[in-house]
Formats: C-alpha cells, sequence, structure tokens
C-alpha cells in the first residue's frame, strides 16, 4: 500500500482488466468451448441456440475459472518456470488473493448458470470438471506423480460430455467416446511439449514424465498412446454421431498420429540448429489431429443434409 | 515515485476494467433476457394478451 498526495491509501497492485482475463488461460478456454460446442450441435436432440449461447458462456466461464485457480494454487512453480514466468501472478500483476476470489466467483457463478440454463446434469459435470481440475489434478496429482497429466487430462475431456448433457439432459455412449478421445490424447500432446520444454521442468519439483523416467521412456509412452487414442477415435465411427467420412479420415488422422509418435520414439538425434524438430511436429500435429477430428463430426453430421440421398442410404445400409 | 504518476496510472486501470465489468454485465443481460425467451416460448408464439384475443384460443 502506498499513500497518496491527498492521504488516500492505494492498493499498489491494481490489475487491469486484461490482467483478469489472462488469468483465463484463454487457450485452454478454447478447446473447452469448442469440443463442448460441437458435441451441443452433433447430439441429436435439437438445442435452442439462446440456451446453447448462454451455456457455452457457463462452459468457457467455468474453464476459464478453472484456470483462474489453477494459476494461484502453481503461482510458485510458475514464477521459477521461464514459460509461465510472464503470468499474471509472478509478474506481479495480480495478487493471489484477487486471483483466488476471481476464481472461487467465476466457479460458482459459472454452474449456477448452468444449472439454470440448461439443466442440473450439465451444471453437475462442470462442477465435477472444475473440482476435478483444482482439487485431485492441480493440488495433488501434479506435484506427486509422474502420470500426473494422465488422470489429470480427464479434466480437459469433460467439456464435450457437459456439452452433450446440455442438449441431451443424458451420459450417452457417444459422450463417453469423446470423453475417451480427449482424454488418451492429452497424454501425447502434453509430453511432446514436455519434451520440447524439459529443461524448464527441471528447475521445479514437479515429477514429469521426462525428469522421473527420461525422454526415451516418455517418447515410448506417447508412441503407446498414440496407439490406443486410435480406438476410441475410430469407435465413434460406428456410433451414431460417426459415418462413412469420419471413419475413413479418422483411419488417416491416426495413422499418421501414430506414425508421427513412432518417428519420435526411434530419433535420438536433435539438431542445435533445429532443436526439437520432431517434437514440435508432434506437438503441433497433435493439435491439428484434435481440431480436424471434432471438425469432421461436424462434417459427418451436417452431411446428411448435403450428400446426394442415394449415399446417405448407403451409408445407413453399411452401419446396419 | 511519482506519485501523480501512480495515481493516474492505477486511475487508467480501475476505469479499463469497469468498462470491461459494464461490457460484460450488459451482455449477461441481454443472454438472461434471451434464454428467458427462450425458456417461456419453448418453441411456441409468445403471445401478449392486451385485451386482445388469443389465435391459440380462436383455433381451438
Amino acid at each position: 500500500m502506498i499513500r497518496s498526495t491527498n492521504n488516500i491509501y492505494i492498493n499498489s497492485i491494481e490489475p487491469s482488466a486484461f490482467d483478469y482475463i489472462e488469468l483465463l488461460k484463454i487457450k485452454v478456454m478454447r478447446l473447452a468451448i469448442f469440443t463442448a460446442g460441437v458435441a451441443m450441435i452433433i447430439a441429436p436432440m435439437p438445442l435452442n441456440p439462446f440456451i446453447a449461447l448462454g451455456s457455452i458462456v457457463c462452459i468457457a466461464l467455468g474453464a476459464g475459472a478453472s484456470g483462474a485457480l489453477n494459476m494461484w494454487w502453481d503461482s510458485d512453480i510458475d514464477s521459477v518456470m521461464k514459460r509461465t514466468l510472464t503470468r499474471p501472478i509472478p509478474s506481479g500483476k495480480i495478487t493471489s488473493d484477487q486471483a483466488l476470489s476471481f476464481g472461487i466467483f467465476l466457479s460458482v457463478f459459472s454452474v449456477i448458470f448452468l444449472a439454470l440454463f440448461a439443466n442440473f446434469l450439465s451444471a453437475l459435470l462442470l462442477a465435477i470438471t472444475i473440482s476435478f481440475y483444482i482439487f485431485i489434478y492441480t493440488m495433488f496429482l501434479k506435484r506427486t506423480t509422474p502420470y500426473n497429466i494422465v488422470i489429470g487430462g480427464a479434466a480437459g475431456a469433460f467439456p464435450p460430455m457437459i456439452g452433450w448433457a446440455v442438449s441431451t439432459n443424458t451420459i450417452g455412449i457417444e459422450s463417453i467416446l469423446l470423453f475417451l478421445l480427449i482424454f488418451l490424447w492429452t497424454p501425447p500432446h502434453f509430453w511432446s511439449l514436455c519434451l520440447i520444454t524439459k529443461n524448464d521442468y527441471s528447475a521445479t519439483k514437479v515429477p514429469m514424465l521426462t525428469e522421473t523416467h527420461g525422454v526415451e521412456a516418455t517418447k515410448l509412452q506417447i508412441f503407446i498412446y498414440s496407439i490406443i487414442l486410435s480406438i476410441p477415435s475410430i469407435l465413434i465411427s460406428f456410433s451414431s454421431i460417426g459415418g462413412l467420412i469420419y471413419l475413413i479420415s479418422s483411419i488417416f488422422l491416426n495413422v499418421i498420429f501414430i506414425f508421427n509418435a513412432y518417428l519420435l520414439m526411434i530419433n535420438s538425434k536433435n539438431s542445435k540448429k533445429y532443436p526439437f524438430v520432431v517434437e514440435k511436429r508432434l506437438f503441433l500435429y497433435s493439435i491439428f489431429y484434435l481440431f480436424v477430428t471434432f471438425l469432421l463430426l461436424l462434417v459427418e453430421h451436417f452431411s446428411k443434409f448435403f450428400l446426394p440421398s442415394y449415399l446417405v442410404m448407403i451409408e445407413d445400409l453399411l452401419w446396419i | 515515485m511519482d506519485l501523480n504518476k501512480v495515481e493516474d496510472d492505477l486511475n487508467i486501470k480501475r476505469k479499463s476494467r469497469n468498462i470491461w465489468l459494464a461490457l460484460s454485465l450488459g451482455l449477461f443481460i441481454v443472454i438472461v433476457f434471451l434464454v428467458t425467451i427462450a425458456k417461456l416460448s419453448d418453441g411456441n408464439l409468445i403471445e401478449g394478451f392486451d385485451h386482445t384475443l388469443r389465435p391459440s384460443l380462436l383455433k381451438e
């Protein structure tokens, strides 16, 4: 606190609106909004666009709240890592208490209003998502086990389930498959990032797989997970949200993912001029993979409206 | 430390926060209004009963 010229005490940390927005981890929020939005659209029940809009806003705020609370708890780690040094709390733009209050307010607000806009099931799933991310992953798993991201990745896998629940008020096999897709995608995605930022994590006490088991073991795990990931990804083709277009495209996408993971596993050289080329390629491809997979689900959903009727009939016959 | 400069900086940040808060509240009001209309209408026309005949009753 500092004393101003007219004897009023001023709190020297006055964050701007952009500092609060930075707390929300917009990049992570984008994933939640996109996957939940796609699940809402492809669900079999029609949904009023205004209710969909309100629900998406609540899901986005819930994801943002998780990000804010995660930054509050991990501010000690963030202040040590180069990648996270510029975040609002380590850089002194926001205090821990301000971040905590903001996170709690957004959590409660988003859950209550999702219950009012949509239904109790989707609000319950949102509450579980936020709680899981904060209490299970952030406060417990992250600093305890090298497999933190395997279990903690469930938090990022809930949004499509929430989106499905907003539309249908149920948890169906389709939403479970979408959950499994993101759940199994998260480890190879995150571990490929860890391979690139390995030196950053070594400064913290976080037991990342690259630190506890080494680079080669991490690459092997990425390869194994890329194979397992293909199972729910292709199984979706045979559910009510899948189809022939999705099946063919999904096979290609998964083959390329597994191939990239294999190249990463057998690659032991690291060029000084172009470091981590294979790792970066896999990391960027994993983002592309998830985005295109959900896009294909949308294409499959709307294909019945623009495909010739005989093709739709053939597709229905194949899926009996 | 130039306290006048600090106060100016703080006022600018507060103003930016207030503007964003006002916009967020406005957006929230609009969303609540739209969702209320959606839920009340439930896919049907909302009819105003301002001393006029209700079309739905006429159909019956």
